[in-house]
């Protein structure tokens, strides 16, 4: 007898080359990755992005103190010695709550420290999971995975496999400076706060070469990650927080349009194009867009279909049964889509009838993808990139490939363009000069 | 009259209006860069002169004036300049001997056609060129060159404004950028471009002299504009007004071309009628006086009767109605008109309009007829009131205060208490009372869930003082600068954060966004509307760096608006107020 679940694993791991879960999406899938670059810097930093860190020794340091003070579930007198008195309980756990990473759709006040995450504004604040297990009073902490479950590596695979070793180092050196241990006020309250946490781990590095395929064959989306990231990263005159916040959008996204793009390969059918609408009432942009979220997630059912193993789906009848079935199986993809998606800002809502849509945090972070440091693009240009390289169609695109091109009026196309150029205007990340051009550009201008 | 028409932003050939064709009959109006464009070709050494600005800033009357100057025929060099758009051939010599070539409009080509078009031209042996170009197309064109041969144009068109520098370090290329040209000089409102535009279609009687015989005469909103403006009393004060509305559009921050300028003007003066139109009025009743007060230049200069698709492309009409006095309520500007006694031309009377008011509807009716008058009491009180009022009736509060610092006034202790309130609520500080340092905080609690905040450095109000770009550039290394090149009168100031033992910081002002922060100062912010400002003002102070390392562990934080120390040594936590 097969088991079921290994034959539905084995196979994501044959389409995707690794296992998207619905629960390690959005902004964990880059925290996983900064943590896997600090935890290899912190010990090894000359190892970092190496292509065989298979079994080298790498740290994994909780935070677990601060996010737990930071969600407010440690109380005054369980902190006996440590904090003096109520107020400082009070100042410390609003200094610790306002450096949390927010996601749109979470709720800023829940408790499950677990699930919170610091934004990493310097190697110090980088950390990795943790969770609680057993029952009080004998209740641990251990670092432990919860909602890094191996995203992040892949994203770590896919920058160690650059063939481009120039593009690498850059990567590299960038990387170090971002995540460098930090001896500002922040880096300092960070590691007098880590006294109190669980101790840092040492392990092994994950193998990555065996668990890990990054499919370039059929998917170019881990090329695009690499350049979009190169981009990101050389930025000198950005703050970091800037270019961290980039990243944090740019690589998820990548990842989740390289999970569709597997799928459609799999099926046999072109890489999907997303119909992008951000205009507020109904028009045919944005109902493509919406059958398009639902088309995507039968393909990634479909995807499975063809690739599962025979004598799983022989007890079943008829095809629609089996795709009913397959359709659970493959909820786990279809959910690490949507929710990575939403979470980065390219889908407007977490359930119900969504398109997908553009929000300025991601644009701002297209935009860096898009253009070299310190130089600027010309809007029609971007466009172009846009929809080429990124798949994502916002204007008319002069693509001919595109099927569903002719069944939307160029008005709709228009106003769509008019709205996501004056959202980039507004973020300062477009200049209009006069009627005929416009530019997008990452840095702020003088 | 018809001159005037010609310019009319809805004019079916306004939008083509490229030269004025037929001028030959008056003096055009004479700018700086007409010299100083004459000097620059004949630098030797000179490859490139860049000739940058938006669409109707007059780059090709430049070039056409320049070709004139060294000795060829107007229509000759129109003619020359259309033939010969990638200026293969030479059309005149400098005064020194050294071939002149000239491109009128690089718009013509594409990008990459463009950029291979300059290079090519920077090679040529000892010719000089001229080129035009819109900005934006010009930046488009150099961003698809591989080479860095043009990048310093970019570097120029990028600082002049800070450096006041037009040229390379070699001396080849230099770029005249229009963009920095005001349509006012100085800050006189009684010279400059609209004033010599305003003289030129009001103030020759002989071309006004017609009116005096036309049947429609008393009715007619044009001759009744005209009347105002050259009224003996109140007139320069009008204009002035009107030359304000301008100056004060520019120091928001848009580019005012001359074509603009010119159709907003000239559309203001005849507000959108013709004399046949007027004409047809008058037919159908010599008597009616109903229709007129929309077209007087108080209301016209606003636009209201101009569709969407021509106010937007018109960035300093959309600027201007963003200022308009009509929709400011000032009580004591309110409290002065009468609906009873209204001017001879003006909107319908809501009181006769409205005699019983039954439903919802005519109420709403009703409601909207008295806004309409106020919002016409208010415009016609603006071109009337003191030059100090005016400003607070655009709606900037402020204005006068940045005005003053424009002209070169120094800080005053309440101002720049007040700046330090408004850089710190832009960060979500809650301000305190009082003179105090300014507090910038770590740029990693920018942001609207921050309750508590690391402050990162504190800078005394000594610190803090404003500066005039390019008034006082001491250091005058190269012989040309910025504002020697244009009508140039600063817009901006740049607020200098002077920091003990570091670089300073610079956070460049314009009136919207000085007005914002004096406001905010106050404790009124709007984040999500302002955002791009808020953006911009905390992408300045992130540069204010952290002070040097002390080997201490306690951070000042500021919780709730509130000051405190904590200290965490040794994994303790501790704090104290």
């Amino acid at each position: 007898m097969v088991n079921v679940d290994d034959a539905i694993n084995g196979t994501r791991q044959n389409i995707y080359g690794f296992l998207p879960q619905q629960k390690d999406n959005g902004f964990y899938i880059a925290l996983e990755f900064f943590a896997l670059v600090r935890g290899v810097c912190a010990l090894n930093p000359q190892k970092l992005l190496a292509s065989d860190s298979n079994g080298k020794r790498y740290q994994r340091v909780s935070h677990d103190f601060a996010r737990r003070v930071a969600c407010g579930v440690l109380p005054l007198h369980d902190l006996d010695g440590i904090v003096d008195r109520e107020e400082t309980l009070a100042a410390t756990q609003a200094l610790f709550s306002s450096l949390l990473v927010v996601s749109p759709g979470q709720n800023k006040l829940s408790k499950n420290w677990k699930t919170r995450h610091f934004f990493p504004f310097n190697g110090e604040m980088v950390h990795y999971d943790a969770l609680e297990r057993g029952r009080p009073p004998n209740r641990e902490i251990i670092i432990q995975e919860e909602v890094f479950r191996g995203a992040g590596r892949w994203l770590y695979a896919a920058l160690s496999r650059d063939m481009d070793s120039q593009r690498k180092r850059v990567v590299i050196d960038r990387l170090q400076d971002l995540f460098a241990t930090d001896s500002s006020a922040l880096g300092r309250l960070f590691t007098s706060a880590a006294t109190h946490n669980v101790s840092p781990v040492e392990s092994n590095f994950p193998d990555l070469l065996s668990s890990i395929d990054l499919r370039e064959d059929v998917s170019e989306w881990p090329e695009r990650l690499r350049q979009g990231v190169e981009n990101i990263v050389r930025r000198d005159d950005l703050p970091n927080a800037s270019r961290i916040r980039d990243l944090m959008h740019w690589m998820p996204f990548c990842l989740a349009r390289h999970v569709l793009a597997l799928a459609a390969g799999t099926t046999d059918n072109p890489e999907p194009y997303l119909a992008v609408d951000l205009q507020r009432q109904s028009n045919q942009l944005k109902s493509q867009s919406q059958s398009q979220v639902k088309d995507f997630r039968s393909l990634f059912t479909k995807a499975l279909l063809a690739e599962m193993p025979q004598e799983v789906l022989m007890d079943v009848s008829s095809s629609s049964a089996a795709m009913k079935r397959a359709n659970k199986w493959s909820g786990a993809t279809a959910g690490f889509f949507t929710q990575t998606l939403f979470k980065v800002g390219a889908l407007n809502s977490e359930g119900g009838t969504r398109n997908f849509t553009i929000t300025p945090p991601l644009s701002a972070a297209l935009v860096a993808a898009a253009t070299p440091p310190g130089k600027e693009m010309n809007f029609n240009n971007f466009m172009d990139v846009m929809a080429t390289n990124f798949g994502a169609v916002v204007g008319r695109p002069s693509l001919t490939t595109i099927k569903w091109l002719d069944r939307i009026d160029n008005g709709v196309f228009e106003k769509n363009e008019r709205l996501f150029a004056s959202q980039l205007r507004a973020s300062g990340l477009l200049t209009r000069y006069s009627d005929s051009t416009s530019m997008v550009h990452r840095e702020v201008p003088r | 009259m018809e001159r005037m028409r010609r310019h009319h932003p809805d004019y079916a050939g306004s939008s083509g209006l490229v030269v004025e064709q037929s001028r030959d009959y008056r003096d055009t109006y004479q700018t700086v860069s007409r010299q100083v464009l004459g000097s620059l070709v004949d630098l030797p050494g000179s490859k490139l002169v860049l000739i940058t600005g938006d669409a109707g800033h007059g780059k090709t009357s430049m070039c056409l004036d320049l070709l004139e100057d060294l000795g060829v025929p107007k229509t000759e060099a129109h003619d020359a300049l259309q033939r010969d758009t990638r200026a293969e051939t030479v059309l005149a010599h400098t005064p020194s001997g050294r071939p002149l070539r000239v491109v009128m409009d690089l718009s013509y080509f594409s990008q990459e056609t463009a950029g291979e078009l300059l290079e090519n031209l920077f090679h040529t042996d000892d010719d000089v060129t001229v080129v035009c170009a819109n900005e934006g197309h010009l930046r488009a064109a150099i961003s698809t060159l591989t080479d860095d041969l043009m990048t310093p144009a970019l570097d120029i068109l990028r600082s002049s404004d800070a450096t006041g520098r037009i040229s390379d370090d070699l001396g080849q290329i230099y770029v005249i950028n229009l963009n920095y040209q005001s349509v006012l000089q100085g800050f006189q409102p009684q010279s400059g471009f609209i004033n010599w535009a305003l003289a030129d279609y009001l103030d020759d009687d002989s071309e006004w002299a017609i009116c005096n015989q036309c049947d429609a005469r008393d009715i007619c909103p044009i001759l009744e504009t005209r009347n105002q403006l050259t009224d003996v009393l109140h007139g320069p004060g009008r204009r002035n007004a009107i030359a304000e509305v301008f100056r004060a559009v520019e120091e928001s921050g848009v580019v005012v071309t001359f074509r603009h300028a010119l159709m907003l003007l000239s559309y203001a003066l005849s507000g959108g009628m013709d004399c046949s139109r007027i004409q047809s009025h008058f037919d159908q009743d010599p008597t009616d006086r109903t229709w007129q007060y929309q077209h007087l230049y108080h209301q016209a200069i606003f636009g209201d009767l101009l569709d969407d698709g021509i106010r937007s492309a018109i960035p300093a009409l959309e600027a201007a109605r963003l200022l308009d006095p009509g929709y400011t309520s000032i009580r004591s500007v309110d409290d002065q008109f009468d609906i009873a006694d209204l001017p001879r031309m003006r909107p319908p009377d809501p009181r006769t309009l409205h005699q019983s008011m039954r439903t919802t509807a005519h109420r709403r009716q009703y409601e909207e007829s008295v806004r309409a008058v106020f919002v016409y009491l208010r415009r016609a009180a603006f071109f009337d009131a003191d030059r100090p009022d005016r400003l607070r009736r655009l709606g900037l509060e402020n204005g006068e205060v940045f005005q003053d610092l424009l002209e070169g006034s120094d800080l005053t202790e309440s101002l720049s208490t007040k700046l330090i309130a408004g850089l710190e609520s832009a960060q979500g500080i809650p301000g305190l009372p009082g003179t105090h340092p300014l507090r910038v905080v770590d740029p990693a609690f920018y942001s609207e869930q921050s309750t508590a905040a690391v402050l990162s450095r504190e800078l005394s109000p000594g610190n803090i003082s404003v500066r005039v770009p390019l008034n006082l550039s001491p250091e005058r290394d190269s012989e040309w600068q910025l504002s020697d090149t244009v009508e140039w009168s600063p817009r901006r100031i740049d607020l200098v954060l002077r920091i003990p033992g570091a670089n300073h910081v610079t956070i460049p002002l314009g009136m919207i966004e000085f007005e914002l922060l004096s406001r905010w100062s106050e404790g009124l912010s709007c984040r999500v509307q302002h955002e791009e400002v808020v953006r911009k003002l905390l992408a300045h102070l992130g540069h204010v760096p952290p002070p040097p390392l002390i080997d201490s562990d306690d951070l000042r934080l500021i919780v709730n608006g509130a000051p405190l120390t904590l200290d965490f040594a040794n994994g303790r936590f501790r704090s104290w107020n």
